[in-house]
């Protein structure tokens, strides 16, 4: 699975990953590959990315959106650190 | 001539130089800057925009009525917002979005009236001088790069939609493609429209992207979804306009500059060729007066 976490000016991770957990504005919610296609906000706090090694990565975010396809997650993000 | 004369010109032709080196050096810097911020925000450019563009195409499926954003009523006025500069100096830049604008303007005052938003002090006088009527004014965005420093123009922007003083709201500014090439843009922000969407994506990303139809899940609900995402996708939307016009600006300025500065450096040539000439012709007339009144006196 494809994964995108993107600020308004730069692109903050790119690349394949077995899962993404993200703050939602439902709560947490983790995104596995197939997940079905889903559009929500995301609020402030952390997003974690597994990467396939097993590897995992945190990045903190504001707010956001969230658009999920079965083979790509895009998360679009604004920090305030930038 | 004279020397002296021939002498000053130089002098002064020098003096611009100076400056329009400096100013090129200046607007180089600025330019990388407004560059690297503008190309760098394109990737999210392109999601938002895809992210609209696939909301716009099924909110039939989603939503019972049609979103209110994407909803053309009956036009009644139309406001315009037309980015410049601040400053001058950057050659054809502001005329070329200016005048672009005035003549699209033109076309939109037959039918309805039309309000006028300036950003940058070059519109704002330009449209003033030719009696437009200019409603909102904004000074300072050449340096803008954060999303927060354009809210206010999103903002305004969505209120006023929301509570129908306009009922169209277009933006010019200038498409940044290369340092060589900006192009003066039309984009409809407000109500959203599918054919925008799709000319923004090819310019912004070079490509179409893939029109596979996908069934979302919103959270909580499609129309509070749309409901929040929509006015955020327009402020984005306006930010990066705002960027590729501070791109193109800065852009422009340099190259200006630097044909300033190398016409500045052909006319002191031509002016130094001058110089000699004049020089050598007075020496010249000298020595033939002393030798003449040496034979003279001899």
């Amino acid at each position: 699975m494809k994964a995108n976490i993107i600020a308004e000016n730069r692109i903050i991770y790119q690349g394949e990953v077995s899962s993404i957990t993200l703050p939602g504005i439902k709560g947490e919610l983790t995104v596995l590959p197939n997940h079905l296609p889903l559009i929500t906000s995301l609020i402030k706090g952390k997003i974690k990315v597994k990467e396939q090694s097993g590897k995992e990565l945190f990045f903190e975010i504001e707010k956001g959106l969230l658009e999920v396809q079965p083979d790509e997650v895009s998360a679009l993000v604004s920090c305030e650190l930038i | 001539m004279f020397l002296k004369e021939i002498k000053q010109k130089i002098n002064s032709t020098q003096r611009i130089s100076q400056v329009t080196k400096a100013l090129e050096l200046v607007s180089a810097v600025k330019m990388k800057k407004a560059q690297t911020v503008a190309l760098g925000s394109r990737p999210f450019a392109r999601i938002v925009i895809e992210a609209l563009k696939r909301l716009h195409e099924h909110q039939e499926e989603y939503l019972e009525r049609k979103s209110f954003y994407f909803h053309q009523r009956k036009i009644k006025k139309i406001l315009v917002a037309v980015v410049s500069s601040d400053k001058g100096f950057c050659g054809s830049f502001n005329q070329n979005v200016l005048k672009f604008a005035e003549k699209e303007i033109k076309k939109m005052q037959a039918e309805n009236e039309v309000e006028i938003m300036a950003i940058g002090k070059k519109a704002i006088t330009f449209f003033k001088r030719r009696g437009y009527n200019v409603k909102i004014e904004f000074t300072g965005i050449g340096d803008y790069g954060k999303l927060a420093e354009v809210r206010p123009i999103a903002r305004l922007f969505l209120r006023y939609f929301k509570e129908d003083e306009y009922q169209k709201i277009c933006l010019f500014y200038t498409h940044f493609y290369s340092t060589l090439s900006q192009k003066p843009k039309k984009i409809q922000i407000l109500p959203s429209v599918s054919e925008v969407f799709e000319e923004l994506l090819e310019e912004r990303a070079g490509e179409v992207n893939n029109n596979r139809k996908v069934d979302y899940i919103f959270e909580p609900s499609a129309a509070e979804v749309f409901d929040n995402l929509i006015p955020q996708l327009i402020e984005f939307e306006i930010h990066q306009t705002v960027l590729e016009a501070n791109a193109s600006e800065h852009s422009a300025r340099m190259m200006a500059m630097k044909n300033a500065s190398q016409n500045a450096s052909e006319v002191i040539e031509e002016l130094t060729l001058d110089y000699n000439k004049v020089r050598q012709n007075q020496i010249t007339s000298e020595i033939s007066e002393i030798s003449s009144a040496k034979e003279v006196m001899g």
